[in-house]
């Protein structure tokens, strides 16, 4: 089969270009920016995570919530307007992960750059961590993993099976220097990843400045991810 | 901030079990030491290689991919996000992402095959190459011999996706004799206020130019459902303070993204684009040298007859093709050719205004400019008259008409759903009217630009496409869905013996086509019917012979789209799956068969001799491909050579030079005909125009209302695009169908739900005397009482009965689309909104 290399190091330079993670500080705190105002519920961030961590039929580590009646489908709001707005759903990397609490054997933890790590190989499979979680965000693998196609696919190896997975900020790539897939494949801007440490970098920048949010505060699981509301309309 | 922070919880598709069930976290455990915990973090897994191609379903998108191969397979497909101009990047959408499902999947056809059973039963058996294609030589050999070779239909789709494959086409009709088929109009995409306007097949600004708009006046376009790669160019205009205004019957996604929605009544936006003409030129905030210098405002038109005043008629040896203005300033008639647009220094024509003209035989008629025509048409619509016949507020239509007025400059951008209409023509001259008359054309930010279909041809493509200098014959395909019309122009060389073959390619049409009942007619009058497809769809299995195609990562081709100026190619990242083949060696081995002789002589090339004979072409300086080299191309996606930005009739305006600049690949006169005055045209003086009462824009009530009277065909049927496909494509991928469900919803507002008796879930019946279909039943806020909505593109295998959306659209044809011919560019364009139905509570089946 010939001699095989890092996909990151097979990009172009103008491809790898565009994954480069920026500025940073010396000690980061890896976050996940996402803007409500340029998300356009495509899904494309959610089916490139998909591919990226060949996740077999069934299993999502990454949804897109409509904030509306449906799928795509709008609220009545106050004097019978209608709004829509939609919501990208992963695992908020908390820094009080109630998930890492209750996991009876230690299979999920933190690192020092925030992320909260998934070891599959410790995962005894008894999903104390989805009942824990506040956000639904984690997945039990409960059998062989069916694909659409004959082979695996992505750039990581499935999980065991009996296991619980779920978003990992990409971890894999993080080493090369390079965004999670979803920043990448988000064709309008709506995910910025970024360094909560770097005060003056653009994740904390956007958060102070457009009023940046955190899921369910109340809980206090203190999220890395972070939304941007959507914009209000202007006047004509 | 506008949203409840809980509400997130509803409205997830497949919901996780457990969401939002802790919000209380028991402490079982103390939390583990923090450090010294990443041992199990993984590299990337490695690859062969990565291999840069363009996703070319019939998006528009022209989207870079790459292909990551591993294992001589493909296991990831990514934006190749390499643009030189950053603001293009990533590029690509969730569909494209996914196309590793329809390279692999359970639908792909991997050999030949050849029918056992009746037509679309499915019913094949696998057949080797050699035995298909002597098959399908031999049957056209003896259609061509017995009934002409011109009953041979060949239809390809949109160039723009590939003009090198869908090329081998054209090439071959132009060998072979057989007739060519159309995209463009067959499509409904082709706008035809464009050609009757401005006499170009289509222009428009490219998508970054967006950014650049103060003020975006959306028609009948869902760019956040549509345009995915392309809209965030809107809320990039948005963030620097520019104002969003949707048109648009249902609350769309890109109307939930808007500063305001205008829900019109389906059909009726040419009486909404009136209004708002009105009422610029009521506020007096409209530019009348605009109108002077670059359109046909000032030519006077002669009252007996209702044609353009000629120079030919004021003086004996006068011109034919010159016209005449009255200026104010010498208070005579003045001569304007049509070498260069404005006027003569020191020239004030009228744009009002009755005037008696001596004509050179003695005799004295009366002329008036055609502005005024233009505005008596336009004194009827008040912004009272507009709301009763749009559902629009009167105070709605003067707030947006001062607005989009007020802003400099203003962008109108038009889609499908405004266009797709029997009188989509009307529509868009309005529209191209308002744009006009607020000076927007040819102006960085606004203009007046329709986007639908990936129809461009912006290389010199003569060189592949003609056999020499035979070009192919072509035959707009909605008259071999229909038949010919009395209508039809006498130029449309249509075949004295009708239709005795079809070669489907790149298309799903006995599904996809509209009015597709009447199409399976056509059918089954055909000897041969060889379709090529790489998925089984629905018009496979109608298939006599079925040749397995390769997909955009199998093979090699040249792209561009209307939507951006990059040229990119698609380039194989893996061999062919199965015994798949290109179109290009189809053809060669089809014609191999056939003539020997003339395959040697023109079907000698491949791919890359194909493109760098095209790219040559073009190549002159000024050409839109100087200095693009093969080479360049593999490497990456490479900038034509037109301006940056590139926006639509910027030379007209910048150096007055006369319109239309040209649409290739038809040669200049071609189109240069449809706009005699070679200036922006909103008098039309054709006598079909004037016996239709449409020589000036005008509105006219759906067309579907004379078959379908609405008192007993209540409702609007709309089949917009969806996000989720393109088309039919996509319309199987496994990972789509568990976001969306996989069933075809109709939707439907409460009202008119409650009056039947439907509940979200329920099985729906929707027909009209075309066809009927059942689906399932969705009660939304986002319709509108008298309209339900059904995105197009689902399988039949998808519905609960019926071939699809398809069954009840129209193939009506408009004869105002006849009056010229040039094939997708004066051609019949199709109605697909223009359609009534009804709809009941169905059993399930």
């Amino acid at each position: 089969m010939g001699d095989k290399v890092s996909p990151i190091e097979a990009l172009s330079p103008a491809s790898r270009a565009w994954g480069e993670i920026g500025e940073r500080s010396e000690h980061p705190h890896w976050s996940m920016v996402v803007d409500q105002e340029r998300c356009i519920g495509c899904w494309s961030c959610a089916v490139i995570c998909k591919s990226e961590n060949d996740l077999p039929l069934g299993i999502w580590w990454n949804r897109i919530l409509t904030d509306g009646e449906a799928l795509d489908q709008p609220n009545v709001v106050r004097g019978g307007a209608l709004e829509m707005h939609w919501l990208p759903l992963a695992c908020q990397h908390c820094e009080n992960a109630p998930c890492v609490k209750v996991c009876p054997v230690q299979a999920t933890y933190h690192r020092d750059d925030g992320l909260v790590m998934q070891d599959n190989d410790r995962c005894i499979g008894c999903r104390y961590c989805m009942i824990a979680c506040p956000y639904g965000v984690r997945n039990f693998n409960w059998g062989a993993p069916a694909r659409p196609t004959p082979h695996e696919t992505g750039m990581v190896a499935a999980r065991a099976v009996g296991t619980v997975e779920k978003c990992t900020l990409c971890v894999h790539r993080l080493a090369e220097n390079q965004v999670p897939s979803c920043v990448w494949s988000c064709p309008t801007g709506a995910r910025v990843f970024g360094d909560l440490n770097d005060p003056a970098g653009r994740a904390a920048t956007l958060i102070r400045q457009r009023e940046g949010y955190e899921l369910l505060q109340e809980a206090g699981t203190k999220p890395s991810v972070h939304y941007l509301p959507p914009r209000r309309r202007n006047e004509l | 901030m506008g949203i409840d922070r809980r509400t997130f919880l509803k409205g997830a598709a497949g919901a996780a079990a457990g969401i939002g069930a802790a919000t209380v976290v028991p402490a079982l455990n103390p939390p583990p030491a923090r450090a010294g915990r990443d041992y199990d973090v993984p590299a990337s897994l490695p690859v062969d290689r990565v291999v840069r191609t363009t996703c070319s379903p019939n998006c528009t998108g022209s989207c870079g991919q790459l292909a990551f191969v591993r294992d001589g397979v493909i296991v990831k497909i990514q934006q190749a996000a390499d643009y030189p101009d950053p603001a293009y990047n990533p590029r690509g959408c969730m569909k494209g992402l996914s196309y590793v499902n329809h390279v692999y999947g359970e639908d792909r056809i991997r050999t030949p095959l050849i029918r056992t059973g009746e037509r679309g039963s499915g019913e094949f058996r696998e057949a080797s190459w050699g035995e298909v294609l002597d098959r399908i030589a031999g049957d056209l050999r003896r259609i061509g011999e017995t009934w002409g070779w011109d009953t041979v239909h060949v239809f390809g789709q949109v160039p723009g996706a590939g003009y090198i494959q869908k090329g081998a086409n054209y090439r071959a009709c132009a060998t072979l004799g057989m007739t060519h088929g159309t995209s463009f109009d067959f499509n409904g995409d082709l706008p035809m206020g464009m050609p009757i306007t401005f006499g170009v097949q289509n222009a428009e600004h490219e998508a970054k130019d967006w950014a650049n708009s103060r003020f975006l006046l959306l028609v009948g376009s869902n760019p956040v459902e549509t345009r995915i790669p392309d809209v965030h160019f809107i809320f990039d205009a948005l963030e620097k303070g520019a104002r969003l205004v949707v048109i648009d019957p249902s609350f769309s996604p890109t109307a939930a993204k808007a500063d305001a929605h205008l829900r019109i009544k389906p059909g009726t936006d040419a009486a909404l684009a009136l209004a708002l003409c009105r009422q610029v030129i009521e506020d007096g905030a409209w530019d009348a040298n605009f109108m002077r210098v670059y359109t046909d405002a000032p030519l006077l038109v002669r009252l007996d007859t209702g044609v353009r005043l000629r120079e030919a008629d004021l003086v004996a040896g006068g011109g034919a093709g010159r016209f005449v203005a009255w200026d104010e300033a010498s208070a005579a008639p003045i001569v304007v050719g049509t070498e260069r647009l404005g006027f003569a220094p020191g020239a004030r024509p009228a744009l009002e205004g009755v005037r008696r003209i001596t004509l050179a035989d003695g005799s004295v008629v009366d002329a008036t400019p055609g502005f005024g025509l233009v505005r008596e048409e336009l004194d009827r619509w008040t912004p009272e008259a507009a709301e009763a016949v749009t559902s629009v507020p009167a105070a709605m239509i003067v707030k947006v008409a001062r607005a989009y007025a007020a802003a400099k400059p203003a962008a109108i951008l038009m889609g499908g759903g405004s266009n797709h209409w029997y009188h989509g023509d009307l529509t868009g001259r309005a529209f191209a009217l308002l744009a006009a008359l607020t000076g927007n054309i040819g102006k960085s930010g606004g203009g007046f630009s329709v986007y639908v279909g990936q129809y461009k041809v912006r290389v010199n493509t003569a060189p592949w496409w003609n056999a020499g200098e035979t070009k192919a014959k072509v035959v707009p395909s909605v008259y071999f869905v229909r038949g010919r019309t009395e209508t039809m122009h006498a130029d449309v060389p249509y075949p004295k013996n009708g239709w005795h073959g079809l070669v489907c390619t790149f298309s799903n049409m006995f599904v996809q086509a509209m009015d597709v009942n009447r199409l399976h007619e056509t059918l089954r009058g055909l000897d041969l019917v060889v379709v090529v497809d790489h998925q089984m769809t629905e018009t496979v299995k109608w298939a006599d012979v079925v040749l397995p195609a390769t997909t955009w990562y199998e093979k090699m081709d040249l792209t561009a789209t209307p939507l951006h100026p990059f040229l990119q190619l698609q380039q194989a990242a893996i061999d062919p799956v199965g015994e798949a083949r290109s179109e290009l060696w189809m053809w060669r081995e089809i014609v191999r068969r056939i003539d020997p002789a003339k395959a040697a002589e023109l079907f000698g090339m491949d791919e890359e001799a194909a493109i760098e004979a095209i790219l040559a072409a073009g190549g002159e300086p000024g050409g839109p491909t100087q200095g693009i080299t093969l080479e360049m191309l593999k490497a990456g996606p490479v900038r034509l050579n037109v301006p940056d930005p590139d926006v639509a009739f910027k030379a007209q305006i910048e150096d007055l030079a006369p319109f239309p600049p040209r649409s290739l690949p038809a040669a200049l006169e071609k189109t240069a005909a449809f706009i005699p005055t070679r200036r922006i045209e909103f008098y039309k003086e054709e006598a079909r125009f004037r016996e239709l009462g449409e020589a000036v824009p005008t509105y006219r009530p759906p067309f579907d209302d004379t078959v379908h009277d609405p008192a007993e065909w209540p409702l609007a049927f709309l089949t917009p695009h969806s996000k989720w496909r393109i088309h039919s494509t996509y319309a199987n991928n496994p990972w789509l169908a568990e976001i969306h469900g996989g069933k075809p919803e109709v939707f439907i507002s409460p009202e008119d739900a409650a009056a039947r008796g439907l509940a979200t879930g329920d099985p729906i019946r929707v027909w009209n005397t075309r066809g009927e279909v059942v689906a399932w039943a969705h009660v939304s806020e986002s319709e509108q009482p008298g309209a339900v909505t059904l995105y197009e593109g689902w399988w039949p295998r998808q519905f609960m009965r019926g071939k699809g959306v398809n069954e009840l659209t129209s193939s009506a044809v408009n004869p105002i689309h006849e009056v010229h011919f040039v094939g997708n560019m004066w051609a019949p364009s199709t109605g697909w909104k223009d359609c009534r139905c009804q709809v009941a509570k169905a059993e399930e089946v």
